[in-house]
């Protein structure tokens, strides 16, 4: 359904947008990139069974991750492609009873937290706990809420 | 999102990308604007209900003040099927059918339950009590509803005018549990009402020298004979109806395959 693709004046504003958001991190796509990221949306759309139209969720995505300590531009297209993907993944997951703002804050606050930039490992997260994490907005009382150094080290005793 | 494409009605791409500006106000409806994306099969419904309101007509221009005037016709064809429905509760015939009460019922509430901005072409009823004649499957929504209840109507209202007493032999004789039953109350009592009055008699008794006369009357005729004989009675009875004239055909074909068979006695 090419319809729910940009049109090629919306990639390029789209493009425009995003790269004035991330210019102060040192991050921006080119032109390239941005139609991979839009082929890779349309195939994670199909793969989940789901569909979008307007401008998809690249830009609060972008605009949500561009400040982690974890992505640079070396690996900015590649942290995207994934976080897309997991983005639609969990959407599914969670019985879409969580917004998309809740969702990206969710995906936000784990990857840079205990997944510490790691994409891998926020795939293999159960639904249950992302759905927990996105609609408390904390990994508190979590799975993934690691210990604090003072419980690591009485528990050494 | 190719299936959305091969399972619409409208089908071609070019309608589809017409009404890709409404379905995305659909969706921003249907999740408060919450979410961009939505489960492909939420799309689909979505986009169905779309093409429903707009009367599977794509408007060339003013879309959206075309989807409005859809949205406005819908709310007028809710209020008159609630006028229907009330019309059917107040004349309902003297002979009762469980189904037919559960089936008004859940009518009733489903109004309530009726999304006809986001999920127009979905009337969530339990609708169980059978029609002498269905409506066609591919009416959806509201006007399954109004084609429904406006069918009902004319079939209580033919029932009413009969006594329970002169019902309940035709009925017992049917079905010993017309009542609880899904069948259709209807059918064995408009039969007998056509085949008296094809022997110009009235009333529902019928003796045994009267089903010799009918027997004698269709014995020699063609298929189409006596549906055109069941029409012309028919219409001395009732206002010709599209369903009307269907019960007619049907009738004709069930009646020549009993004659064939020996078995017209035991229909009448």
């Amino acid at each position: 359904m090419d319809g729910l693709i940009l049109s090629e004046s919306e990639k390029k504003q789209t493009l425009e947008v995003v790269n004035k958001i991330t210019e102060n991190f040192g991050l921006s796509l080119s032109e390239e990139a941005m139609v991979s990221l839009q082929r890779e949306r349309m195939e994670t759309l199909k793969k989940t069974g789901r569909v979008e139209v307007g401008n998809g969720i690249l830009p609060k995505l972008i605009h949500a991750f561009c400040d982690s300590p974890y992505v640079n531009q070396s690996s900015y297209e590649e942290t995207l492609s994934d976080l897309q993907e997991l983005f639609y993944f969990y959407k599914n997951e969670c019985n879409d009873l969580v917004s998309d703002d809740e969702l990206i804050e969710a995906l936000s606050l784990i990857y840079n937290d205990v997944a510490r930039g790691d994409t891998g490992f926020i795939g293999d997260i159960p639904r249950e706990t992302m759905y927990t994490v996105a609609v408390t907005g904390t990994i508190e009382n979590t799975e993934l809420e690691m210990p604090s150094l003072d419980e690591e080290f009485y528990a050494d005793d | 999102m190719q299936m959305i494409d091969n399972k619409l009605v409208i089908g071609e791409k070019q309608n589809l990308q017409k009404l890709l500006p409404l379905l995305e106000k659909q969706i921003a409806r249907y999740t408060c604007g919450e979410s961009s994306s939505v489960r492909s099969e939420v799309a689909e419904a979505l986009l169905q209900s779309v093409v429903y309101t707009l009367n599977n007509h794509i408007p060339e221009e003013n879309l959206e003040e075309e989807f409005k005037k859809g949205q406005k016709t819908l709310e007028r064809k809710i209020h008159y099927a609630k006028t229907l429905l009330q019309k059917v509760i107040m004349n309902l015939p003297p002979v009762q059918n469980v189904s037919m009460m559960d089936t008004l019922k859940s009518i009733g509430e489903s109004f309530k339950k009726y999304d006809y901005r986001l999920f127009a072409q979905d009337f969530p009823a339990d609708i169980d009590y059978q029609l002498s004649v269905p409506i066609d499957e591919s009416i959806m929504g509201i006007d399954y509803v109004v084609s429904y209840l406006s069918q009902l109507s004319i079939e209580n209202q033919f029932i009413c005018n009969y006594k329970k007493e002169d019902l309940e032999p035709v009925l017992n004789n049917y079905c010993p549990d017309y009542e609880g039953l899904l069948i259709n109350l209807f059918d064995p009592i408009f039969t007998r009402t056509l085949s008296m009055t094809l022997i110009e008699k009235q009333g529902l008794q019928i003796s045994k020298d009267d089903i010799e006369k009918i027997r004698l009357m269709l014995n020699n005729m063609s298929r189409t004979e006596v549906e055109n004989c069941l029409i012309k009675a028919s219409k001395m009875l009732l206002e010709p109806k599209p369903f009307i004239l269907k019960y007619c055909r049907d009738l004709s074909v069930r009646i020549c395959k009993l004659r064939d068979n020996g078995g017209l006695e035991g229909m009448l």
